[in-house]
């Protein structure tokens, strides 16, 4: 039934029509890759953000001291380390830098790879720095006198490391004002995931004005602002489904006009019913599988490669100009929309093709 | 909102750049010979880092009161010298006021210690900080209380961080040493402050303690094996898959065939089954480590509120403190030895 010729005539057919058909093809590409664009975008920071919550911060110490962050010490280490089921206790140091000629915040953390006058800085504090001519060292300004220190490097950011300074521990310590005994939080190993929970809340119980959260809570914590920034993504989806069924609409009724005559002749040449259905469907697949392709693929390399220029900051507001985003595809999804694009685009077609294929011929010719 | 918490959190934290019992070399008193001038003589931590809680005892400088206890024993039989805390001098121990429990930092200690020549003085710090106010009998008899649960303080301390910490390093960073003909722990430190690219005392200090206790006192890093399970291996009591659950495998031979169960209890069964006399090795995971132990020398914990993968579950443990502790914090009703479990303990477990 479906021999070579028949599948050359059809796709012949089909290059005979091009304009009538492109059209759609372009309406289709366009949502399949908006569709897949902000699916990317979404994957990939929800992707960045829960990576980074390594196996090894189980739980995660805080002291807070009236309410308010407070750096712990090695004791706290050291009870925490004789609890059962606890492994490991790492000590932290990070906080925020007060940059006030920008008033901004920036994020220090420590990396103690680093030697003890060097820094390496996030894309976007580099350019903030070169607004202020800050070009290849950085003063530090404290409450001892300013710092100096050369910026070693600068390091592409995605979600978590734009913003951030990275000095090695001693350097974020004098920044910050702390002393060598003492961490700004505390990592917590716990081999069995199991106890997580539990001794989480067996710190808090040891330290009554400690903060001990678990990496799940962390995880939800995350999940939940995605959830909120999700409703604009939400209204994104539903915009451009109705354009999709906008662009339904225009194909069936373009299916109902002009393809009548053409449906009517290929009938009166000897064409059955069923070659009539697999004619269109071979068509109208070939359009929905290629901007279905073509959509994925200009998505993946507008956002990967190309970091989505516009698109981020409905994401991420202002200052995220320079975040990178990971490559990670979830096939699910994209599973998904085919399923939501290609083959109600499909169905739709072939229906109406088949309602006029076993009309009688001799109306549609008159 | 946001940003003002964090000006504020940034300007509350305290404004010193080093810990309280620190002082500069050139401002106390150090009497240890060579090159152990600035390291106590029994552990070889900094004298400096923590020289509020210095003493002296027959010609030694010890960085505290617990390494002085543990050097002497407790038996005091010439002057003990210890640091004013407001003057920095050595001043006599008998005739000092001690303030135990602060909330200044202490030394190899859960509760600080800190003398003072003047009473005055004493009670102003009381005042400030806290703490009670003994004198140098009442405060060895303090030590001597607190002087094993320090020790296993500081040793859990070691085995689950310090040695990982030092060993790291000193494959990292140094020319390797042989450690033979070193005869203390200070000349070590000192040593390996020639051939180490460190400079900070605190990695010095893991690295020495690494070395001197695994070479020199036989003490073993502790590692965590866990039972390696096959992919395809299934509970031949209840037929699921083991690894699924590697927190709960257990393993025995049979018959020269390894056997893989998701929990004690089903291994038991098996156990039961087949004889006890039949069985081979038996290793079970240690439900807060993970690690493989032999399942005949394991405590096992019932009717605590942790549940494997089949309900119900002996709870298996290395240690019987870890045993009691997980017994008290997840109302178990036992801790039992493997010779213990009998069918009824499987038939409650049901």
């Amino acid at each position: 039934m479906l021999s070579r010729n028949f599948i050359d005539y059809s796709i012949k057919l089909l290059l005979k029509d091009k304009t009538e058909y492109f059209f759609s093809f372009i309406i289709f590409t366009f949502i399949v890759f908006i569709l897949s664009a902000v699916l990317f975008i979404s994957d990939s920071i929800k992707y960045d953000l829960l990576s980074t919550l390594g196996n090894h911060d189980q739980i995660i110490v805080t002291n807070t001291k009236s309410g308010k962050y407070f750096p712990l010490n090695e004791n706290h280490i050291n009870i925490i380390l004789q609890l059962n089921g606890v492994e490991n206790v790492q000590g932290k140091v990070d906080g925020y830098y007060n940059f006030s000629q920008s008033s901004r915040l920036i994020h220090l953390v420590a990396d103690d790879s680093l030697s003890d006058d060097e820094i390496i800085v996030s894309k976007d504090i580099k350019q903030l720095f070169e607004k202020f001519h800050y070009d290849k060292e950085f003063n530090f300004l404290t409450l001892d006198g300013t710092l100096t220190k050369k910026i070693k490097s600068v390091i592409d950011s995605n979600i978590f490391s734009s913003n951030t300074i990275f000095a090695n521990s001693d350097v974020t310590r004098e920044i910050l004002q702390m002393n060598d005994e003492q961490y700004s939080y505390l990592s917590v190993y716990v081999p069995n995931d199991n106890e997580v929970e539990f001794l989480a809340r067996k710190i808090m119980d040891i330290f009554p004005n400690t903060k001990a959260i678990s990496k799940s809570q962390l995880q939800s914590d995350y999940r939940q602002i995605f959830y909120y920034k999700g409703g604009i993504f939400m209204i994104l989806y539903i915009v451009a489904m109705l354009a999709f069924f906008i662009l339904l609409k225009n194909q069936v009724s373009s299916v109902l006009t002009e393809q009548k005559k053409q449906i009517a002749i290929l009938r009166s040449i000897g064409f059955s019913i069923k070659d009539i259905i697999s004619l269109k469907f071979i068509q109208n697949s070939v359009i929905a599988l290629g901007s279905y392709f073509i959509g994925v693929l200009a998505s993946y390399i507008f956002v990967f490669i190309f970091d989505a220029p516009i698109v981020k900051n409905i994401f991420l507001g202002e200052q995220m100009e320079n975040i990178i985003f990971t490559p990670t595809v979830d096939f699910r999804m994209l599973f998904l929309i085919f399923l939501f694009t290609v083959i109600p685009f499909l169905a739709f077609i072939i229906i109406p093709s088949w309602k006029v294929a076993i009309e009688d011929i001799s109306e549609i010719m008159k | 909102m946001k940003k003002y918490l964090l000006l504020l959190t940034m300007f509350s934290c305290l404004i010193f750049a080093k810990s309280f019992q620190f002082i500069n070399k050139d401002k106390g008193t150090f009497i240890n010979e060579g090159s152990s001038k600035y390291y106590c003589s029994s552990c070889a931590m900094s004298l400096p880092k923590h020289y509020k809680t210095n003493y002296i005892y027959k010609n030694r400088q010890y960085c505290s009161i617990h390494c002085l206890y543990e050097q002497t024993k407790g038996k005091f039989d010439s002057e003990i010298k210890v640091v004013d805390t407001n003057s920095l001098k050595f001043i006599d121990a008998k005739k000092a006021f001690f303030v135990i429990g602060s909330n200044k930092p202490a030394t190899m200690s859960f509760h600080s210690k800190y003398a003072f020549k003047q009473k005055k003085d004493a009670m102003d710090f009381i005042s400030k900080n806290g703490g009670n106010l003994v004198r140098f009998k009442d405060l060895i008899v303090v030590v001597r209380n607190d002087f094993s649960k320090d020790l296993s303080m500081l040793d859990t301390k070691k085995k689950k961080k310090v040695y990982k910490v030092g060993k790291k390093l000193y494959e990292s960073n140094c020319n390797k040493i042989s450690i033979e003909n070193i005869k203390t722990i200070t000349d070590l430190k000192t040593k390996l402050k020639e051939v180490c690219k460190v400079n900070k005392d605190k990695q010095l200090q893991s690295m020495t303690v690494y070395l001197w206790d695994t070479k020199k006192l036989d003490k073993t890093i502790r590692k965590i094996e866990s039972i390696y399970v096959p992919k395809d291996a299934k509970c031949v009591i209840c037929g699921m898959f083991v690894h699924k659950y590697p927190k709960w495998a257990t393993m025995l031979e049979y018959k020269q065939k390894h056997y893989y169960f998701d929990g004690p209890k089903d291994m038991l069964k098996f156990v039961f089954e087949k004889g006890k006399s039949n069985i081979g090795e038996i290793y079970v995971s240690d439900y807060f480590t993970t690690k493989k132990i032999d399942g005949r020398k394991a405590f096992y914990v019932i009717g605590s509120d942790v549940y494997g993968p089949m309900g119900k579950e002996l709870v298996a443990f290395e240690s019987d403190q870890a045993a009691y502790n997980f017994k008290n914090d997840h109302f178990g009703k036992k801790v039992m030895f493997f010779s213990e479990i009998t069918d009824e303990v499987l038939e409650y477990l049901k």
